[in-house]
């Protein structure tokens, strides 16, 4: 009996250091939290939409990285939801392409309470900012300490926000084409999505700031119809442009976004 | 010598048991609509049962399941299109899904479907194209920790009998849907079956 304990002992202690993984663990890698998904342009798409591309973004992130998602849209956002929007807002009040005129009114509130309201108005200064795209800056002092604190608690070195800013179909020779999802026979016509990221590392609070516009022309949109059909929708055809910004937004951030604030 | 195969058998044991890791439980949720399908007395469809039930046929093996789909009511109906919302579990579906002691609920929407004519699957006919998307959320934590989507083409008419359904301009049969879904829901699975 005596003999057996010490291979009892020795046999528990090198298998206790085998532990049980849990299924869909994060993966290893840059840890990125999907903070929002959000539209602070003047014309938002509707949920479906949103929600979609929040799926496909999502599974193109996890693919990659190792990926914490959260709220997305919400119609009683939550205190924390109202949070991670400031963050979002004061990451594109900082930003060099940012244009007043096209951002909705809780943004345009924001801007103006942050940078007062000349600070976008002064055109050479617009005009200077916008030479300097690319290039990494600052969150305002009080938001970088919130974004610290919620890296720490989200355990994530990064935080991912999308501004799908703009989404529009309109006729190529002139005039507004009067789109709803349902509409179709889309040739002759253009779509346009765009859309900015900004990814703040959580550690230094600085913001690279990726632009993402998608304008396809009539001749794209029919190469697209004779591959969907005749019959391809609206809905189909910015489904489709989102589902192709997902997976350019994730190629850009891994090349360019990541490096510029490492 | 006997020392040395004592040892070794008590490793071997002790070994196996740390590796057989518990399979984990999967509660499965029905899969609810974000476009608009409905049948030719305008009835919405709101949930769709192929996709669940091809889901867990082919992860059976990496996952113990509980199937979800029967108890679905509308309330928890009206909590996922919360959940689909917001990102997280409500405290209405954790509670749902506690009670049947699953360590993950999973959760699918219908993100699109739209008409394609992919020459390569179904001849020159005209077919439907359906996008499905599978939300994974931890109970415990109430966290989103997996997202999953996949794509499936179908005919538009498989067969001449059978419901009919619409969305927007598209019309089609209730087997065309569910070929295509049943394809969208395959590459789901075996998406979930790489990360288990």
């Amino acid at each position: 009996m005596k003999k057996l304990i010490l291979p009892v002992i020795s046999a528990l202690i090198l298998t206790a250091a085998m532990n049980v993984e849990a299924a869909f663990e994060r993966s290893a890698g840059t840890k990125i939290l999907l903070a929002e998904v959000a539209c602070y342009g003047q014309f938002e798409l509707k949920p479906e939409f949103m929600e979609n591309f929040y799926d496909v973004i999502s599974e193109k992130l996890q693919e990659r990285f190792n990926v914490e998602t959260r709220a997305t849209l919400a119609d009683k956002p939550t205190d924390e939801d109202e949070i991670f929007s400031t963050i979002h807002m004061d990451a594109i009040a900082h930003s060099h392409l940012y244009r007043r005129e096209l951002a909705n009114v809780k943004m345009t509130r924001y801007g103006d309470s942050v940078m007062g309201k000349d600070y976008y108005q002064n055109e050479t200064k617009t005009e200077a900012r916008k030479k300097l795209e690319g290039k990494p800056y600052s969150l305002s002092p009080e938001i970088a300490d919130m974004v610290y604190e919620l890296g720490e608690s989200y355990d994530v070195d990064y935080m991912l926000f999308c501004n799908v800013r703009d989404a529009d179909v309109w006729r190529k020779t002139g005039g507004i084409f009067g789109a709803s999802p349902n509409s179709y026979d889309l040739r002759g016509k253009r779509v346009k999505v765009e859309m900015e990221y900004y990814l703040v590392n959580t550690r230094t609070g600085r913001v690279f700031e990726g632009q993402n516009s998608e304008k396809r022309t009539s001749l794209t949109t029919n190469v697209i119809i004779g591959k969907y059909g005749n019959n391809y929708t609206v809905g189909d055809m910015i489904n489709y442009v989102l589902e192709d910004q997902a997976g350019k937004l994730v190629e850009n951030l891994s090349k360019r976004g990541l490096k510029a604030v490492n | 010598m006997k020392l040395f195969r004592a040892v070794l058998i008590l490793l071997i044991i002790f070994a196996a048991r740390a590796e057989a890791k518990e399979l984990p439980v999967i509660g499965v949720v029905d899969f609810t609509s974000r476009v608009s399908v409905t049948n030719l007395s305008d009835e919405q469809i709101l949930t769709f049962h192929t996709a669940p039930v091809i889901i867990m046929d082919e992860i059976i093996s990496h996952a113990e399941l509980r199937d979800l789909t029967g108890e679905t009511t509308e309330a928890i109906l009206d909590e996922i299109l919360v959940m689909s919302q917001v990102g997280k579990v409500t405290p209405e579906v954790q509670e749902f899904a506690a009670a049947e002691e699953c360590d993950y609920l999973l959760i699918g929407y219908l993100m699109n479907l739209s008409r394609t004519t992919d020459d390569k699957i179904i001849g020159k006919s005209d077919g439907i194209r359906a996008s499905l998307s599978v939300r994974i959320y931890d109970v415990a934590t109430g966290k989103q920790v997996a997202v999953f989507t996949g794509h499936g083409v179908s005919k538009a008419r498989v067969n001449r009998i059978g419901r009919i359904f619409r969305s927007g301009q598209l019309e089609f049969s209730e087997d065309s849907l569910n070929l295509a879904i049943e394809q969208a829901a395959h590459e789901i699975a075996e998406k979930i079956k790489r990360r288990i």
